[in-house]
């Protein structure tokens, strides 16, 4: 797979807080990309580290091909869409008056505007003042800022923020259907909900450092489910000296692999224990995330 | 660059910005020439020794200290607010326009707002002048020199309040600076030249060319080094301040 973006060693230190912590990341072209953590992870930083918006205290980025530098970044932008935190835009015009200003800056066509705003389904709402926009539309026309450019790559930061799940739904099936244009997304989101039903790939960062990266199915196999055994005589079962808790249904025991299942079962065999089912619990991904995350405030 | 300042008038829509300035224009022009509809003033009219317009122009210099900083804080501040709360700084950084950029393009934009409002602000008070019935010949001199040196010196202070309003978020501070600015140029105006030219609102009361000796009105020759020297000043801090801003980090 071709990276789109590509960092080595990523870092930005304020002070005495280190925000981002020799992150490595790889886009792949023409995927969604989910960029997870909890908030204050260090998530908008990398973002705009990679758009040049804030200068790295160390490492490497490279986009599209080239590496990030002050000269390469003229050239790089154009190709890039991006909405940052907030949603842009001038809330005294309207959302044509402020698409506008973005066709002046970047000299695009008349056409690029009205497809974009199409793409978004703010066609009808053009002229309505921008500080008359609900939040939904707010974020739609940032997206529409940052299509009009008809970029190869996508960077949005929480765009489904503040949404209802209409919004949200809304917001996924367009990123979802400019990833199947050829359009490589990087959307970042605290809520794994949102990003889990679009990405095919996902980062997580958590406290500026990089704790998984790789597809949903790899994200459950770096997780080892609790494992339930089932017996009429959980006293006897703890009496082997076995870390568990008693539950109503026997003892759970955390963290233990194939191997250690199957010599668990042996020695509760040995010992006479009743054992009527043994089972792994299931796992949702949230389940999962929040294992790799400590519980950090995720929702 | 120059696309960047059209962004600007762009931007300027809705923003009164033309309103505001047409407002404060007939302001100072309707206050700077009150006087001349009273009874006691029009008896000097047509005495060239009652210097009549030389009295206009101490008025209008007052009502310029006065209005002019309030002015250039007005409209540096609404036009730099909208960055703000609009998120204009990253939007426009992503297009390749940095914070710097922005900044210089409001200034040259405003500027050429103001350049014909100064122009009609004092057409206005000399029209008004003709119209009380002023017949003592009018000296062009001092009047072009006074608009023209007034203009630089509210885009010196557009600069300051560009830079401040993008530097505090809130946009009170911008204001109040104005407002004590304007103080500041009409307390400028009833002290020594000493004292006004280490005052940055002190200029406006530098580059009037009317003078008191004794208890007649002369027209002097505004200290042009110190005026000029303030304008470089400004210039240089505006180009160094507004490279730094570049840098910020938002």
């Amino acid at each position: 797979m071709t990276s789109v973006i590509t960092t080595r060693g990523l870092t930005k230190q304020f002070k005495t807080h280190t925000a981002v912590d020799s992150l490595n990341l790889d886009v792949p072209q023409g995927h969604v990309y989910g960029f997870l953590g909890p908030n204050g992870s260090g998530k908008s930083t990398t973002m705009k580290m990679i758009l040049g918006l804030t200068q790295p205290t160390s490492g490497d980025i490279e986009v599209l091909g080239e590496p990030l530098t002050r000269a390469s970044r003229t050239k790089l932008l154009p190709s890039i869409g991006s909405m940052i935190e907030a949603p842009p835009g001038y809330g005294h015009l309207t959302g044509r008056e402020n698409m506008r200003i973005v066709q002046d800056m970047l000299d695009l066509s008349t056409p690029q505007i009205d497809h974009a705003l199409a793409t978004v389904r703010l066609t009808e709402q053009q002229h309505k003042l921008v500080r008359n926009y609900s939040l939904g539309m707010k974020q739609r026309l940032g997206i529409a800022m940052a299509l009009a450019r008809d970029p190869a790559l996508l960077i949005l930061d929480e765009p489904t923020n503040g949404l209802d799940p209409a919004g949200i739904e809304e917001i996924r099936m367009l990123l979802v259907d400019l990833a199947g244009r050829g359009i490589t997304v990087m959307v970042s989101s605290h809520l794994l909900d949102e990003i889990d039903k679009m990405a095919s790939v996902l980062g997580i960062l958590s406290s500026g450092k990089m704790i998984f990266q790789g597809s949903r199915d790899q994200l459950f196999e770096q997780s080892v489910p609790d494992l339930i055994i089932e017996t009429s005589d959980p006293h006897a079962a703890l009496a082997q000296g076995l870390t568990a808790t008693r539950v109503p249904e026997g003892i759970r025991m955390s963290g233990i692999d194939k191997d250690q299942t199957a010599k668990v079962i042996y020695q509760l065999a040995v010992a006479g224990v009743p054992i009527y089912e043994v089972r792994r619990v299931a796992q949702s991904l949230e389940d999962v995330f929040m294992d790799l995350t400590g519980r950090g405030g995720l929702l | 660059m120059r696309r960047a300042i059209r962004l600007e008038f762009r931007k300027m829509r809705r923003l009164r910005t033309f309103l505001i300035t047409a407002i404060l224009v007939l302001a100072v022009a309707g206050l700077s020439s009150f006087s001349l509809f009273a009874g006691s003033t029009q008896e000097s009219f047509t005495d060239p020794d009652a210097m009549p317009w030389a009295d206009l122009m101490v008025t209008y210099t007052l009502m310029a200290s006065m209005t002019s900083p309030i002015l250039a804080a007005v409209l540096a501040s609404r036009q730099t607010d909208i960055e703000h709360s609009g998120t204009g700084w990253t939007l426009a950084s992503t297009a390749g326009y940095s914070p710097g950029v922005l900044c210089r393009a409001k200034l040259v934009a405003l500027s050429t707002v103001l350049l014909p409002a100064v122009i009609v602000q004092s057409l206005l008070v000399i029209g008004i002048g003709l119209f009380a019935g002023i017949r003592v010949p009018l000296d062009p001199g001092p009047w072009v020199l006074y608009t023209g040196l007034l203009f630089l010196i509210d885009v010196a202070f557009l600069a300051l309040h560009i830079w401040l309003a993008a530097v505090v978020e809130n946009q009170l501070v911008s204001v109040g600076v104005g407002m004590l600015g304007a103080f500041l140029g009409v307390f400028t105006l009833l002290t020594s030249t000493a004292v006004a030219r280490l005052i940055p609102w002190g200029y406006y009361a530098m580059i009037s060319p009317i003078g008191q000796q004794g208890d007649r009105l002369v027209y002097l020759t505004p200290p042009f080094g110190w005026i000029a020297g303030f304008l470089i000043l400004v210039g240089i801090v505006f180009a160094v301040a507004t490279r730094r801003l570049d840098r910020i980090e938002r």
